[in-house]
């Protein structure tokens, strides 16, 4: 895949021939300098960015030939997101954040306030539901970011610098959270860092530079 | 995104952006009341003025006036000019037509003296206008009271001793004998009424007339003097009395006299005018079904040479409609420029909301649901600032009724109340405040769908 920004003197290359396969059961790190196009590829795997050259297939679906609703559909019910600045919502509980993405759901996919708390239990909030973001610790708030994008059960989980405003102890905390998050395998992890740390859950690393896919290693981490 | 899910959101953001939208709202309830307000004081105008004072759905048209008809009441050789009866059955058949009426005038010189018991003193007119109609064209409540009283004749007389009580002898001029009849049931026009009690009667320290006409069923009686006036006597005929009663006060009645049973004027027209007098109707009056049908009538009358006896209703038809339509106009720019503001507002409120509406999208909100969420924020708006606007504005004329009431002069007409709020007008002033809420919206929720949600990855920045 090639991703462009611009035209003409101002065309930015943000990925450039990248080709990957992700699979289930993998914890695949992106790494790389900032400005290689990490989050790009972030981007378009999750479905959020549809304006790429070449062939991507998301759960065997062309990105570009579904309609927005369709696409935001399977981004609802199979793809979850955890960001560097955990993005809650600082007029709602911890345990509304986590109904969020229920609000958009389709039929089934809806969740109940028992699941919700159910999900914050299990990244051990569980005493924490009606509290605000601001009265939530940083590594809190990315647990509750984290319970948000497990709780509908995605087969994709991406993760953009999750420990990037967390200190060690914390981060480490967070570490343990995904390597618990894999759901015996039927899931897969994208974690974009500049963490080593995070190395010790990973089966496969990539680096990217310049938007090229320079390295695709796989290693041998915690995870199953 | 279920209607559940919708109300949840726009709940929440009701809640927490409270002040905001109450500020952009403040321009919905401001445009909305002078709407509504406007609005109903236009409609409360026209309904006093189109069903009280100017009724538009009746047509009068007669031929146009010119001096012979003086001559023939004076006796004149004039020609009798008038509608023949075919082509008021052919004005009848006019698509929107429902109903068709002959009128008399009177075609002879008369004269009436009486009211001592309705204004304690005995008036005199030396010359006294007056015309026929049929009962079936008088409101329903006087119908039956309003009936020739010949049509159950009375006893053979030659003077009014030998009748009972209340009546009279009505012995027409040239024959032997006549027939005992009760007073002639008259009627006189609510506008004369309402001109005598609210301009006349207070000037000359007269009681006022309406409330008391309506109040003795049994009528205040006249004495009518026919075939001589103060402007000479009838052509055919000898003068002679008759006796009237009015029995009530109606919006059909001539304005300046006094309106009778339609067999009684066609008698004494033919008693003092001969027999076209009385078999040409002076005008006719045509019932339509709406007031939009009077253009069609409006023309039939036109061919056969027919003129509307009084343009007024059309005048002030237009008159309000232009009032009504500035007003709305007025109200619309108010409302527009809300717009406007709601428009400012929905735009800050994405820009600041950018990061909420990308992990919307990024959590399964697709395009639709992030327009339908600022839609129905901006309907909520609307629907709020509409409620409240309308609200105001039924305050706002129960005040203006209330001031009204003790600050107003008593006038002609005078309404109790000035305005009319018809459950229309407020799901108009609400949908009014809608659409306008909804087009201030429009592009802000038209640009927030267009979010490119992937500016949440890479810490906020690509």
């Amino acid at each position: 895949m090639t991703r462009e920004f611009g035209a003409g003197a101002g065309l930015q290359r943000a990925l450039q021939g990248v080709s990957v396969e992700i699979r289930r059961g993998e914890v695949v790190l992106v790494e790389g300098p900032s400005g290689s196009g990490k989050s790009t590829l972030l981007a378009i795997l999750g479905g959020l960015d549809r304006g790429f050259t070449g062939e991507v297939r998301l759960f065997g679906e062309d990105p570009r030939a579904l309609s927005d609703a369709a696409l935001s559909r399977l981004r609802g019910e199979r793809v979850g997101f955890v960001f560097q600045s955990f993005h809650l919502l600082g007029h709602l509980t911890a345990l509304d954040n986590v109904l969020v993405p229920s609000l958009f759901a389709r039929g089934g996919g809806r969740l109940d306030a028992a699941r919700a708390r159910e999900a914050l239990a299990a990244v051990g909030l569980a005493d924490r539901a009606g509290a605000f973001p601001h009265e939530l610790s940083g590594g809190q708030r990315q647990r509750v970011a984290i319970a948000r994008a497990l709780s509908r059960e995605p087969s994709l989980l991406l993760c953009d610098e999750p420990t990037g405003n967390l200190d060690s102890a914390t981060g480490e905390e967070i570490i343990d959270l995904f390597a618990g998050s894999l759901a015996g395998g039927a899931r897969a992890l994208v974690i974009v860092t500049h963490e080593r740390r995070l190395e010790r859950i990973a089966t496969r690393s990539l680096t990217l530079r310049d938007g090229r896919l320079t390295g695709d290693s796989q290693s041998a981490g915690d995870a199953p | 995104m279920s209607p559940r899910a919708l109300a949840a959101l726009v709940g929440r953001d009701v809640a927490r952006t409270r002040g905001a939208l109450a500020s952009a709202g403040a321009g919905i309830v401001v445009g909305t009341a002078a709407l509504v307000f406007f609005l109903a004081l236009g409609l409360g105008a026209r309904r006093v003025l189109l069903s009280e004072v100017f009724p538009l759905d009746v047509i009068e048209l007669e031929p146009p006036r010119t001096s012979a008809g003086l001559l023939a009441l004076l006796g004149g050789e004039a020609p009798i000019d008038g509608v023949l009866p075919a082509v008021a059955t052919e004005l009848g058949a006019t698509p929107g037509a429902r109903e068709v009426f002959g009128k008399l005038r009177f075609r002879f010189p008369s004269s009436a003296r009486g009211g001592k018991e309705l204004l304690g003193r005995e008036l005199i007119s030396h010359e006294m206008v007056g015309d026929g109609v049929d009962p079936a064209l008088i409101e329903p409540e006087l119908r039956e009271r309003f009936q020739d009283p010949l049509a159950r004749p009375g006893e053979p007389c030659v003077e009014d001793a030998a009748c009972g009580r209340d009546e009279y002898c009505e012995r027409a001029s040239g024959s032997a004998g006549g027939r005992c009849s009760a007073p002639v049931p008259g009627l006189v026009s609510r506008k004369l009424v309402e001109v005598f009690d609210h301009a006349v009667a207070p000037q000359h320290g007269l009681p006022p007339v309406a409330g008391t006409l309506l109040a003795r069923a049994e009528g205040v009686p006249f004495e009518l003097s026919l075939g001589s006036s103060m402007l000479g006597v009838a052509r055919l005929g000898a003068p002679r009395r008759a006796r009237i009663r009015v029995v009530g006060v109606s919006g059909k009645a001539i304005d300046l006299g006094v309106t009778l049973p339609l067999a009684v004027v066609q008698r004494w027209n033919r008693e003092y005018g001969g027999e076209a007098a009385a078999t040409r109707w002076s005008s006719v009056v045509v019932r339509v079904a709406s007031p939009a049908d009077t253009a069609a009538v409006l023309a039939a009358g036109s061919r056969h040479g027919l003129v509307p006896a009084d343009t007024r209703a059309r005048d002030v038809s237009v008159l309000v409609s232009g009032v009504l339509a500035l007003l709305f106009l007025v109200a619309s720019v108010v409302l527009g420029m809300a717009a406007l503001n709601i428009g400012h507002t929905f735009r800050a409120l994405v820009a600041d909301r950018r990061h909420e509406i990308g992990l919307y999208r990024a959590v399964g909100a697709s395009a639709g649901d992030i327009r339908a969420w600022l839609l129905a924020l901006a309907v909520t708006v609307g629907l709020l600032g509409g409620g409240a606007g309308v609200a105001l504005a039924w305050v706002a004329t129960r005040l203006a009724d209330a001031r009204a009431r003790t600050d107003l002069p008593d006038f002609p007409y005078k309404p109790e109340s000035f305005f009319e709020l018809p459950a229309w007008l407020v799901a108009l002033g609400v949908g009014y405040a809608v659409l306008f809420a909804v087009l201030g919206g429009l592009l802000p929720a038209l640009r927030a769908a267009r979010t490119d949600p992937a500016h949440l990855l890479g810490g906020g920045a690509r």
